[in-house]
């Protein structure tokens, strides 16, 4: 009989990964929108990395749970993870809301518990319950890509250029962003520019955004110059609609986000250039902003600072394959990175709380 | 000449082209009983159905003590006392004794199951039954057959019965329960209740009833009291013309042996089984139901496992085999439970009888259904099986037609040595002499067959050899003709 | 009589019954608890498995599951199945928000408007049911049939309603008792209307004729229609009464996902017909207790909160739910066969 419960015992073992128990400090609980998207992983891995610092740097001690839906799309789990994660002793959460408004309830929810949300990647449309946002400015983004295509254009002489903006979805906040961003941008670099179509649709996969792209491509052929897609499955579609008509290289593609056929495109010319996120840093600062309100630092400066943006990136041809680039997504390189800590002063009592 | 409790005129019912009901007329007194006899298919549980309202008929009248009766359904039929005992116990297996015998006659406070008086009620229909023993809240399904059967007549006790129809209800019972169940019959009848009794065994109708019906082809053919007509005349009655002999025979001589068990044992029937099977012979083994015949031919075939002793077929000893195996050495079962095991009720003909030896009608595993149902057709015509075409389901063919199929199989499969478990349960006279007509044919073409039979008269009629078996030990094989019935009775009893 | 028959075997009294195992449900929800105890144990998470904010934590989110589990029980007793609650839950989010987003605009008074929104919803959910039950009956498809037909026109519905997307509640116009529902605590109405509801169907099903019927339709359908017994009535208010339950949780779901949203349930119906099949139901009807079933759910909740809280792998959660699902089936077999 005791060898079988020896048996067990080792038959068990696996399970029984961290011995230690829970004497951290905090417990920083990350929900991600889904758990298999690559961006995810390296949101993680930017919040361990936090943890690391913080324990070398301030003997700080930081347990980082990576807790999400395992399919993007299902609303209730998220809830269903804050609710127990809530109850069942998180320090604080990062919360990346699948959508802007269904998930107020359970994020005022842990407020009221006395657990700080932190939100990332896409915003919250109750401002009054969370202690900070750190995303892509993506606005910005879609700026920096205007600024990018329209140099492009003038070096190739084009100083009017005939431009195509093929966005991506009805009421998608991010790209919505970028598209506005990116309209914006070339208004103001380029006022003399001619819109040739802003008014299609790429839809959520790389097939629906060539479906899309085919006919547009078609129609405008000899004329347009530039275009911009706001997302990668929009850039990759468009770019394989203009490969097979040999317009590649002539007609001058933007992108937003990375994949390994955008960044490979990049690399090949086909696409004159992306712009990266950052979600290793949206990860980092996002727990570092969490633990330091949990120190007792005012993160938002009495509530007027909600919002910290993790960077945009441009990528071209000529940088596609930096150490800077890659540390954006690669583990190994992320790993050397070296995140710059914004500083918070104290909390004072009455001023910068919450509620 | 008191007035009849129930008076049918003209009933008929069809369904579809087939007309099971054409004209029936029939009488019962209060306070009778009165028997229902007839060949399978004749009509008499259609008859019932339409009595009992679980069929609406097509055309006729019923009265039931001088006002017309016209259940709308089985409920309907209960409040005007009239109740039915199927011959397929009616049971919920997962309700209580109790909930059981409510089924459909709560009583109730807005919708609440007033319990306490249910439960007296039971209880007092349970003792009227003299079954004290059975308890209300136990589940049914740990009851035994005859427990059940119990609980459905007390069903039927609930409502103030007039007219009770019990449809072969002897069929799942021993023999003690089947003389309890005589002397409740006789109980109610003494208390008015008219009772309709439906029974293949006219020794069980002279036991218990008054009169009698027969009844033929949808038709009330002829009735009588009981006692007054011979035996032979209501099997004329019932099969339409002189049942020459109720056994025949056909002449047969023993050859070789073919089938040799030593000592042989199971898991936990038979115990100790020997016997010599020779070619052209018809061995019967006799023996009061439970004693481990069934388990016998089952351990033989290889659906059963043998713990000890040796199966030895055609001079080669191969204990343990599968069904498979056994085919292939040219042995054949015709399963006692033809409805859940011998036949598929819901495929074809043609499907079930070539079943057990498909290859002849397949090229490369692909079938050739022309073949097949040739094969089929000339079987059925040969056994003399009463159908429309071999595409027909089996199911709904009557009881003995039903047999016929199963024996089609077997011819089909062309065994050498066949094992016949109750070959004649739930099949009509006509059909029963047909049966042992084939049996004698197959004995005669050098065939080996063995019968497990609970009908003496049958073993001692058709057999060249009989053996008994008493609590899973089969004695020695004697020639039919050694043995009298009480020498078998009392070597099945142990006496 | 000549033929032969044992002098007496059977009718003789039902012998007292040897002590009964304790029930599947019982053994199923032991195991497990020990199972997590002791991997949690291990880890050093004892304390937070066991805590009382956990214990909120799984009622709270075995509240659906167990409200459709009732449904489903009557369902399965009765011999049937329903394969559309998960869609109806999300088509009563969408109706739900629906109606109360336009009353709201076009009227105005938020509490009325919602608890007007409420009615539809647990009516549309009642509709469905009686669809089930009509098609079952009237139509005579098997239930496995109809009630996949009602899944596919519920999902696409949803769908269609909501206009492919999310629908959150306009602004500022969330009713209070939204949040009541959605707070994850032992004053929560949604968890008292559970055990109310739990109350209500036991007492059905044990006290009244028509739990009576239910269970007979379930075991021997043919007996039940000779006894007497209204089936097609039986049956319908069965699917109505499992349609109205299902309506009830898509209410509490709505305030739960704190939306109307036709993704909402998805997998909901194996989910809890497994809850139920691990508390003793039995897919061929006639078997099935209140109280299996809501142990049936607890026992998924309990596996899905360990599995979820303490980092083990997701994919032990599929396995043991599974590997707990086919034990019980088998122990609940090995017992009857050995009666």
């Amino acid at each position: 009989m005791p060898r079988t419960v020896y048996y067990l015992l080792v038959a068990l073992c696996p399970f029984a990964g961290g011995c230690g128990g829970p004497s951290d400090e905090f417990t920083i609980v990350v929900v991600p929108k889904g758990m298999t998207h690559e961006h995810w992983q390296s949101v993680r891995r930017g919040a361990e990395r936090c943890a690391a610092d913080l324990a070398a740097e301030e003997g700080v001690r930081v347990r980082v749970i990576f807790d999400g839906p395992l399919r993007e799309r299902d609303a209730m789990e998220q809830i269903r993870i804050i609710d127990r994660r809530v109850a069942t002793g998180a320090s604080g959460v990062l919360l990346a809301p699948q959508h802007s408004k269904t998930m107020t309830a359970c994020v005022e929810r842990a407020a009221a518990a006395g657990v700080p949300v932190v939100i990332i990647d896409s915003g919250l449309a109750d401002p009054y319950h969370y202690v900070k946002y750190v995303a892509t400015d993506n606005y910005h983004g879609g700026r920096l890509a205007a600024e990018h295509l329209i140099r492009e254009l003038k070096k190739q002489g084009k100083e009017k250029p005939r431009l195509i903006l093929f966005r991506y979805a009805v009421g998608s906040e991010s790209t919505e962003q970028r598209e506005k961003g990116f309209e914006d941008g070339v208004k103001q670099l380029c006022p003399e520019a001619e819109w040739l179509s802003t008014d299609k649709y790429a839809g959520a996969t790389r097939d629906s955004a060539m479906r899309e792209a085919g006919p547009l491509v078609l129609q405008f052929k000899d004329q347009v110059d530039g275009i911009f897609a706001p997302n990668e499955s929009s850039a990759t579609g468009m770019v394989d609609v203009l490969r097979s008509q040999g317009l590649n290289k002539k007609v001058l593609v933007m992108g937003f986000d990375a994949s390994k056929p955008l960044l490979q495109a990049i690399q090949e010319g086909d696409i004159v250039g992306s712009i990266l996120q950052d979600p290793y840093r949206m990860g980092y600062l996002s727990t570092w902003c969490c633990v330091r309100y949990l120190l007792g630092e005012d993160v938002n400066e009495g509530r007027t600072q909600m919002e910290l943006s993790t960077g945009e990136v441009l990528v071209t041809r000529e940088n596609v394959t930096a150490d800077s680039t890659l540390g954006l997504f690669n583990p190994d390189y992320q790993g050397r990175r070296v995140i710059e800590k914004p500083r918070f002063p104290k909390r004072v009592a009455g001023r910068g709380g919450e509620r | 000449m008191t007035s009849p409790r129930l008076r049918m005129t003209g009933i008929r019912k069809s369904y579809g082209p087939t007309a099971a009901l054409r004209g029936v007329e029939l009488e019962l007194l209060p306070g009778e009983v009165h028997a229902l006899v007839g060949e399978n298919g004749a009509g008499k549980s259609t008859l019932m159905k339409v009595l009992s309202g679980a069929e609406q008929p097509d055309a006729g009248a019923m009265e039931l003590d001088g006002t017309a009766y016209r259940p709308d359904g089985p409920q309907d039929a209960r409040r005007r006392g009239v109740a039915m005992i199927y011959q397929e116990l009616a049971i919920c297996p997962d309700l209580t004794v109790e909930a059981n015998v409510l089924l459909g006659l709560e009583s109730a406070a807005a919708g609440f199951l007033r319990k306490g008086t249910d439960r007296g009620r039971v209880r007092r229909a349970l003792a009227e039954l003299g079954h004290e023993e059975i308890r209300p809240e136990d589940p049914v399904a740990d009851l035994t057959p005859a427990a059940r059967q119990v609980v459905e007549i007390a069903r039927a006790l609930l409502t103030d019965v007039t007219l009770l129809v019990l449809d072969e209800p002897t069929s799942a019972l021993t023999q003690e329960d089947a003389h309890r169940l005589f002397d409740l019959v006789r109980r109610l009848k003494g208390q008015g209740v008219t009772v309709v009794y439906i029974s293949h065994f006219l020794e069980e109708i002279e036991a218990v009833a008054d009169r009698f019906t027969v009844l033929r082809d949808g038709q009330a053919v002829g009735s009588g009291v009981v006692g007054q007509v011979p035996h032979d005349r209501i099997i004329e009655l019932m099969v339409g013309r002189a049942v020459d002999e109720q056994y025949p025979r056909t002449p047969h001589t023993a050859g070789g042996p073919v089938l040799e068990l030593t000592n042989l044992a199971g898991e936990v029937l038979p115990q100790n089984a020997s016997l010599t099977l020779h070619r052209g012979e018809i061995l019967g083994i006799a023996g009061i139901v439970g004693s481990g015949r069934t388990e016998l031919l089952r351990a033989v075939y290889g659906l059963d496992p043998v713990r000890r002793g040796s199966v030895k077929v055609h001079a080669v000893v191969n204990s343990a085999a599968t069904p498979v195996e056994r085919i292939g050495q040219g042995i054949g079962l015709l399963s006692e439970d033809r409805k859940e095991e011998g036949l598929a009720l819901e495929q074809s003909l043609s499907d079930n009888i070539t079943l057990s030896r498909l290859s002849p009608f397949s090229t490369w595993g692909v079938l050739s259904r022309g073949r097949l149902r040739e094969a089929a057709e000339s079987l059925l015509r040969q056994l003399n099986v009463r159908h429309r075409d071999p595409d027909q389901m089996v199911g709904e063919l009557s009881g003995g037609n039903q047999q016929k199929v199963a024996f089609a199989r077997l011819l089909h499969q062309d065994a050498d040595v066949l094992l016949l478990d109750e070959p004649t349960k739930g099949v009509d006279v006509g059909s029963k002499a047909e049966i042992y007509r084939l049996i004698g044919r197959l004995a005669a073409g050098g065939k080996a067959v063995l019968v497990v039979s609970s009908y003496l008269p049958e073993l001692l009629g058709i057999c060249d050899t009989i053996a008994v078996m008493c609590r899973g030990v089969l004695t020695p094989a004697r020639p039919a003709d050694q043995w009298t019935p009480e020498q078998i009775i009392a070597a099945a009893t142990g006496g | 009589m000549t033929s032969l028959s044992p002098p007496d075997t059977t009718a003789s009294p039902a012998a007292p019954r040897p002590s009964s195992l304790p029930a599947g449900p019982w053994v199923g929800f032991a195991a497990v608890l020990a199972l997590f105890t002791l991997l949690i144990g291990i880890r050093g998470g004892l304390a937070t498995f066991l805590s009382v904010g956990n214990l909120e934590v799984l009622i709270h989110e075995g509240t659906i599951p167990a409200i459709v589990g009732l449904g489903m029980l009557l369902v399965l007793i009765s011999g049937g199945i329903d394969l559309s609650v998960g869609a109806v839950v999300a088509l009563v989010t969408v109706v739900t928000m629906r109606v109360y987003t336009t009353l709201y605009q076009q009227w105005g008074p938020v509490a009325q408007s919602s608890l007007i929104a409420v009615g539809v919803g647990v009516a549309v959910g009642g509709l469905c049911g009686l669809m089930n039950g009509l098609l079952v009956t009237r139509v005579s498809l098997p239930p496995f049939v109809a009630t996949l037909g009602m899944f596919g026109i519920a999902r696409g519905l949803a769908v269609w309603l909501a206009e492919r997307t999310t629908l959150a509640f306009p602004d500022g116009a969330t009713p209070g008792w939204v949040a009541a529902l959605a707070k994850t605590s032992f004053a929560n109405p949604g968890l008292w209307s559970l055990v109310l509801l739990a109350l209500l169907i036991a007492g059905l099903l044990h006290l009244t004729v028509l739990g009576r019927h239910i269970y007979a339709v379930g075991s021997n359908e043919a007996t039940a229609r000779l006894c007497g017994v209204n089936v097609p009535r039986t049956k319908v208010l069965v699917y109505t009464l499992s349609g109205l339950l299902t309506g009830w949780a898509g209410i509490v779901m709505f305030a739960h996902s704190n939306s109307g949203n036709p993704t909402l349930g998805e997998q909901l119906e194996l989910d809890v017909i497994t809850a139920v099949v691990i508390g003793g139901a039995s897919l061929g009807g006639g078997k099935g207790t209140v109280v299996g079933a809501v142990l049936g759910v607890a026992i998924l909740g309990l596996i899905k909160n360990g599995v979820s809280l303490f980092n083990v792998p997701v994919e032990m959660q599929y396995i043991l739910i599974g590997v707990l699902l086919l034990a019980n089936v088998a122990l609940n077999r090995w017992r009857r066969d050995r009666r």
